[in-house]
């Protein structure tokens, strides 16, 4: 299986759903499999719910979260200011991580 | 993919709905005196508010004015009122196409009451009664949450109004189409309207009913296609409709209003009743979750709930994600009933239906939600 990238990020089409956060939608080259999933765990507090019909994942610290659905070719990076900065940040290391 | 925030707005659109808008398109552009032609649907403005009119029960006297929807009313309303230092009465439940525009004004802005709720959304008449003071100058009401569903008791607050003399404003942004409403029998003066939810139209349509002899001062000035060499307005001939017209989302609204009466709306107000509220029974029977829904009687086709443990905005991302349930979480733009709640910051998940809305789908809706709460 090719290597699963992140090939863009956008302001999420819906800036008030994640309540006092500023949330970005990131899109990736391919559906969200295990090992992508799985090689997040270290970013945060992980949760990771596989027996929904779609398991859903999130990571949650105090200056980020990170969820997204396996099988969706996107998931959603959220901080509580509006500057890009730290969201890059993260692309990037999540993109150095596996 | 299952559909259900129709309080947002609705969709599906009836068949008739999307014809009417097409047709307009495909007609010779004609109609609100801008045209040399008269050809084609150079009366569909005139029909659309009789049809408004007569679904509002609306007196042969009153205007219904077209706007871009309940937002713009609103602040036609708000900031078209002459409040001189007058007090208001509205509630806690309402929208902040309400609250911002009261809390914004550009005039003096009037103080405001918000009289609170109980814990399914209802505000008691003999509270707002209660709020009252000499200076009261208008009371506004959200007729249906957006939040809840629970139908405020209009009628009673009408009488309240009537018998004080007070002006008496409706927001039916969430009722007008699925709940009857009585404009006489409500002694309503104002009522705001949105076109593209339960009236079945498309975004960018709405309007308000005004009472006879009620003059608000315009923000909005422009050509109006009739006696373009005036340009100083008096009050008594201030005009509400500048700028080209919407006609296609007007036509479009007209032929939903066409569908609504065939169909009935007191039916279809049984049947969305009885699926919003048996959704709602069947959701408190789930351990984590806790139901915010009008009661039977008085209910429109809305609810929301919470989850324990987890936010709103995570349950409906699940929903979307993992069971392709489209619903709305967070506030709904109305940060006071929240708070009333006690359901702020985060807000809940708001479910709501429409005349489509199946048993299947709320089936489906009611085991994703077992689901989130076994996992």
């Amino acid at each position: 299986m090719p290597r699963i990238t992140i090939t863009d990020c956008r302001p999420s089409l819906e800036p008030c759903t994640e309540s006092g956060w500023t949330a970005w939608d990131c899109f990736t080259s391919g559906p969200l499999d295990d090992k992508f999933i799985l090689s997040l765990r270290p970013l945060g507090n992980f949760t990771y719910l596989q027996s929904l019909a779609r398991p859903f994942f999130k990571i949650q610290t105090d200056t980020y979260f990170i969820k997204g659905v396996k099988g969706t070719p996107t998931f959603r990076i959220a901080i509580p200011g509006e500057e890009r900065t730290p969201v890059d940040g993260l692309i990037a290391f999540i993109s150095g991580l596996r | 993919m299952i559909y259900l925030n129709n309080s947002a707005t609705s969709w599906p659109k009836p068949q008739c709905v999307v014809d009417a808008y097409t047709a307009c398109l495909y007609a010779l552009p004609a109609g609100q005196f801008r045209s040399s032609s008269d050809e084609g649907i150079g009366d569909v403005i005139d029909a659309a508010r009789k049809k408004l009119a007569a679904l509002f029960h609306a007196p042969a006297d009153g205007r219904i004015i077209f706007s871009s929807g309940a937002t713009e009313s609103a602040n036609t309303v708000i900031s078209g009122l002459d409040w001189g230092g007058a007090h208001i009465v509205s509630t806690v439940t309402e929208h902040n196409s309400i609250i911002r525009p009261l809390m914004n004004c550009h005039s003096a802005a009037p103080e405001t009451t918000f009289v609170p709720c109980d814990d399914c959304g209802y505000v008691s008449p003999c509270d707002i009664q209660a709020a009252l003071r000499p200076e009261t100058k208008a009371i506004i009401v959200n007729h249906c949450s957006n939040v809840t569903g629970a139908v405020q008791n209009i009628a009673a607050v009408g009488a309240v109004a009537a018998e004080r003399g007070i002006l008496f404003i409706v927001d039916a942004s969430q009722s007008a189409g699925c709940i009857p409403i009585d404009i006489q029998a409500a002694h309503i003066d104002i009522l705001i309207f949105t076109g593209h939810k339960s009236l079945l139209g498309v975004p960018g349509t709405g309007g308000m009913y005004l009472r006879a002899g009620i003059q608000l001062r315009p923000f909005k000035f422009g050509g109006t296609g009739q006696n373009s060499a005036r340009l100083v307005y008096t009050p008594d001939s201030w005009e509400y409709e500048p700028g080209t017209q919407n006609v296609p989302g007007i036509a479009a609204l007209a032929a939903g209003i066409d569908y609504l009466q065939e169909r009935g709306i007191s039916l279809i107000r049984r049947q969305e009743t009885a699926l919003i509220t048996e959704t709602a029974e069947r959701l408190r029977r789930i351990d984590r979750v806790k139901v915010y829904a009008g009661k039977k009687d008085a209910c429109g086709p809305v609810l929301s709930f919470t989850i324990a443990g987890m936010s709103a905005a995570d349950a409906g991302y699940i929903l979307n994600g993992s069971y392709d349930i489209v619903v709305r979480t967070g506030l709904h733009c109305a940060p006071l009933m929240h708070k009333a709640l006690g359901t702020a910051p985060g807000g809940t998940v708001r479910i709501s239906i429409s005349d489509w809305t199946t048993r299947a789908e709320t089936d489906a809706l009611v085991s994703a939600v077992e689901d989130i709460c076994r996992a």
